[in-house]
């Protein structure tokens, strides 16, 4: 099954955040709970960790680019 | 004096953050969120942060104290469980202490009262920061892992550094928080000797406010110190300070 890794939610006052770094790539391995990739907003810089184990099949939103609260920015194929 | 305030949403018990030295209302980004599903979460600048008034006359810690009891009685709010970094611990603990009716219970990170002493350093640099890379290598003493710190972020700190009165008045407020430390600390003690619901949350490798242990051991509730963190350690472990506030707040009372 794929899982979604999804821009959390920042409270109401930020609506999006900057994709600071990716810590895995496509194809490899990420075990749930691990650091998949860390944003940044003006504010604070948040560690993102992995929703599921599996591999990583895809990442849809690439380091320095902004994605809004919601977005899917990778996925995780559960194995 | 009337702060910048804002509700964040969700329903329950009220929760008040309360941000420390230097930072702002948006600081607990990692946290409201996780928050918001069993209380009403609001958030607040202190006198001279944020989009809070620049123009602070006294900024003695219960001048501090007293705008943000005045802010939360103009909302409404007549008693709220206080989430304090920092300044905001020092801060959250003299309102405890004067109006204990008013505080459901106390949350506190890396307090001001309880630990060795807030680096002077820090606190004299940072009104001063003008340059990035200063700015950079400052602001990451706050954290074990430098990456936490981005250039996104300096550089918003400068542009609020930059706003008319900002360095002024953050001057004033390090110079409180230099003198009234001990007082901070005499705070924390008759905390300690009353029944206030409390929990505080540290990181070891703190080097700006370092942990204490004898003074936290006297000053008792419910504790979480995490290893490998330093000075903002609701950030830095965030998942781990989620998970422990919550914890905490559903039996604050640990009865």
């Amino acid at each position: 099954m794929s899982i979604d890794v999804v821009m959390p939610q920042l409270g109401n006052e930020i609506e999006e955040a900057q994709i600071d770094s990716w810590a895995k790539q496509p194809g490899e391995r990420v075990e749930k709970g691990e650091m998949l990739l860390t944003i940044t907003t003006p504010k604070l810089t948040m560690e993102i960790e992995a929703p599921a184990s599996g591999t990583l099949k895809e990442i849809r939103v690439p380091a320095d680019e902004l994605a809004s609260v919601g977005t899917v920015l990778a996925v995780i194929d559960e194995a | 004096m009337r702060l910048a305030f804002k509700t964040q949403d969700g329903d329950g018990a009220d929760l008040v953050m309360i941000h420390g030295f230097g930072s702002d209302r948006l600081s607990w980004l990692g946290n409201a969120p996780a928050l918001m599903a069993s209380h009403r979460v609001h958030a607040l600048d202190l006198p001279g942060h944020g989009e809070s008034s620049m123009d602070v006359g006294d900024t003695s810690i219960a001048a501090l104290a007293d705008a943000v009891s005045g802010t939360l009685a103009a909302e409404g709010i007549s008693r709220a469980h206080l989430m304090a970094h920092s300044l905001g611990g020092a801060i959250a603990m003299l309102m405890a202490l004067k109006e204990p009716e008013r505080v459901a219970s106390l949350m506190l990170i890396a307090p001001l009262g309880l630990g060795t002493g807030v680096d002077h350093a820090f606190l004299t640099r940072f009104p001063e920061l003008t340059e990035p890379d200063d700015a950079m290598m400052l602001m990451r003493r706050l954290v074990a892992r430098p990456q936490l710190i981005s250039k996104m972020m300096v550089a918003r700190l400068l542009q609020q550094l930059d706003r008319d009165g900002a360095r002024g008045t953050l001057r004033r407020i390090a110079s409180t928080i230099m003198a009234e430390e001990a007082a901070c600390a005499r705070v924390a003690a008759e905390i300690a000797a009353r029944d206030i619901p409390r929990f505080v949350m540290w990181g070891s490798a703190d080097v700006i406010n370092p942990l204490k242990p004898e003074a936290l051991a006297s000053f008792g509730g419910q504790q979480l110190i995490t290893p490998d963190v330093g000075h903002l350690p609701h950030i830095e472990a965030a998942r781990q300070a989620n998970d422990a506030f919550l914890a905490f707040l559903s039996n604050p009372g640990g009865a």
